[in-house]
């Protein structure tokens, strides 16, 4: 399952929303308050994928590659932290990998379940 | 792999996904792969290979006890904290690794050669032993 904020920006009034999505089905959660969706996306994040990478992240670089990912010491933005982040490029991964990286990810869903 | 929080393995703290990549955010470590440290340093110490398999054992057996299994174990994927010991490694790259009572993958072939299992090689039916196998490779190695 993947978390990720709903953004309304055109809208009068502000809200806070997420949005839980799972094989194209998906559903939308309103928070009262900015903190309270903050805290949603914080305790949803140990058992969803999320997906905005790009505006946590910034790759400073390149410092290890395996046969299926390659990994990069990044900076998270909110608080300049240092850590490694390993990446998939799905277009590369063949279909044995790919089942792979998924099996990769169920697992760390299921393990979250438990 | 989220659920498993233990000194000799390492952290996953969040996984994103875009369009095209996948993307795990794991704890940075500096001190290398024990594979080039052991390449580096020659010959590990009786003293210094008893630490280091200790952590590995300790954190093997508490992974175990979570129901998972590494399955590909080799000094590549034990990476070293820093560059102070040559013994505080943590357990990294579970790409094939699983879930103990899953019982459609246990017949499958995985693993490096050279650190795998001879049950695996036989095609027979495995349990996570294969990983104190692959263990007792390494140490044979330091």
């Amino acid at each position: 399952m993947r978390v990720e904020k709903i953004f309304t920006e055109n809208e009068k009034e502000e809200k806070f929303g997420i949005r839980l999505i799972q094989n194209a089905q998906f559903c939308e959660i309103y928070a009262r308050a900015q903190d309270v969706q903050e805290k949603w996306v914080t305790a949803l994040s140990k058992f969803c994928v999320l997906t905005n990478y790009s505006s946590c992240f910034v790759n400073i670089k390149a410092i290890g590659k395996g046969s299926f990912a390659r990994v990069f010491l990044v900076k998270r933005k909110s608080d300049n932290a240092e850590l490694a982040v390993k990446t998939f490029d799905k277009n590369l991964l063949n279909s044995v990998d790919k089942a792979r990286v998924t099996l990769h990810l169920s697992i760390f869903v299921i393990s979250n379940e438990i | 792999m989220r659920k498993l929080e233990h000194d000799n393995i390492i952290k996953l703290f969040e996984v994103y996904e875009s369009d095209n990549h996948i993307y795990l955010v794991l704890e940075l470590l500096h001190g290398g792969e024990l594979f080039d440290r052991i390449v580096r340093k020659g010959q590990y110490s009786e003293k210094d290979a008893c630490v280091l398999m200790r952590n590995l054992l300790s954190a093997l057996a508490y992974m175990h006890s979570k129901g998972f299994m590494h399955r590909d174990l080799k000094p590549e994927n034990l990476i070293l904290k820093d560059n102070e010991n040559d013994w505080d490694i943590k357990i990294a790259d579970f790409g094939l690794s699983t879930v103990i009572k899953c019982e459609e993958f246990l017949f499958k072939r995985c693993g490096t050669p050279g650190y795998v299992a001879p049950e695996i090689l036989a095609d027979e039916k495995y349990d996570e032993k294969v990983d104190v196998f692959s263990a007792g490779v390494i140490l044979y190695i330091l």
